[in-house]
């Protein structure tokens, strides 16, 4: 009994759950967001076009998910645990690697809008035209956001003087020479 | 005549436009090969790889019986 939907549901997950700490610096809170994200999902299997693109559709109601639970939060109380600043926050035993921790303070400091292309384009493998759509603006402005995401890691990355140089470490990794 | 041009490229720092950096920006291919790139996409990856939580697969097997009793 293969459920195509539920099939494309569980692929998606180490994918929304990266992707859910772009929101959330604390791991549980990141987690519950993708819990959110999956009974929303589930409640509207129907309106699924099977053969579309299931992983941007995911991704966009767990950013709309994400959007929702901010404005009801921002009525209440204005971010307390500091979950705007999160950047890909992974589990502990995976850290200590210094460029990487660079790299994730740096990441950090981008606004969230820039944040948030660069990890759609640059690690989520998303195109520009589908990380346009899980945003809802043009292609055009991801692109834009790209840019300048990139531009201002590069300086400030440059500022912490520890930088990934090509032909150590991860710059090998992609087969640079 | 082209007065009015120069002005513009005049001042100190000149701030990109939208349409600059729109048009600067890297293909996809080109952003895969790119090492601060590659950087983002294995903390991206490193979460990705984590196993997933219990809480998690338990809701998928109850949405899952749900679907099937419906």
């Amino acid at each position: 009994m293969s459920d195509p939907f539920r099939d494309g549901l569980i692929e998606a997950l180490p994918g929304l759950r990266a992707f859910s700490r772009t929101f959330h610096r604390d791991l549980a809170r990141a987690d519950d967001l993708v819990q959110d994200t999956m009974l929303k999902a589930w409640s509207k299997r129907d309106q699924y076009e099977m053969g579309t693109n299931m992983r941007a559709w995911l991704f966009r109601i767990l950013r709309n998910t994400y959007l929702s639970e901010l404005r009801k939060r921002k009525r209440e109380v204005e971010d307390v645990d500091g979950s705007h600043t999160a950047s890909l926050t992974s589990k502990p035993e995976q850290e200590g690697h210094m460029a990487m921790n660079d790299l994730r303070a740096a990441l950090a400091e981008l606004n969230e809008e820039q944040r948030e292309a660069l990890l759609l384009v640059g690690a989520s493998g998303f195109s520009y035209e589908d990380a346009a759509e899980i945003i809802g603006v043009a292609p055009g402005t991801v692109k834009s956001r790209v840019s300048r995401g990139r531009q201002r890691l590069t300086e400030i990355m440059g500022e912490h003087a520890a930088v990934i140089e090509p032909g150590h470490g991860l710059g090998s990794a992609v087969g640079m020479t | 005549m082209a007065a009015s041009v120069m002005s513009k490229t005049k001042g100190e720092e000149v701030l990109k436009t939208d349409e600059q950096t729109e048009a600067e920006a890297p293909g996809e291919d080109v952003l895969r090969d790119d090492p601060l790139m590659a950087g983002i996409r294995k903390m991206y990856d490193d979460v990705a790889s984590e196993p997933l939580p219990d809480h998690l697969l338990d809701l998928l097997e109850k949405l899952d019986k749900a679907e099937r009793n419906r």
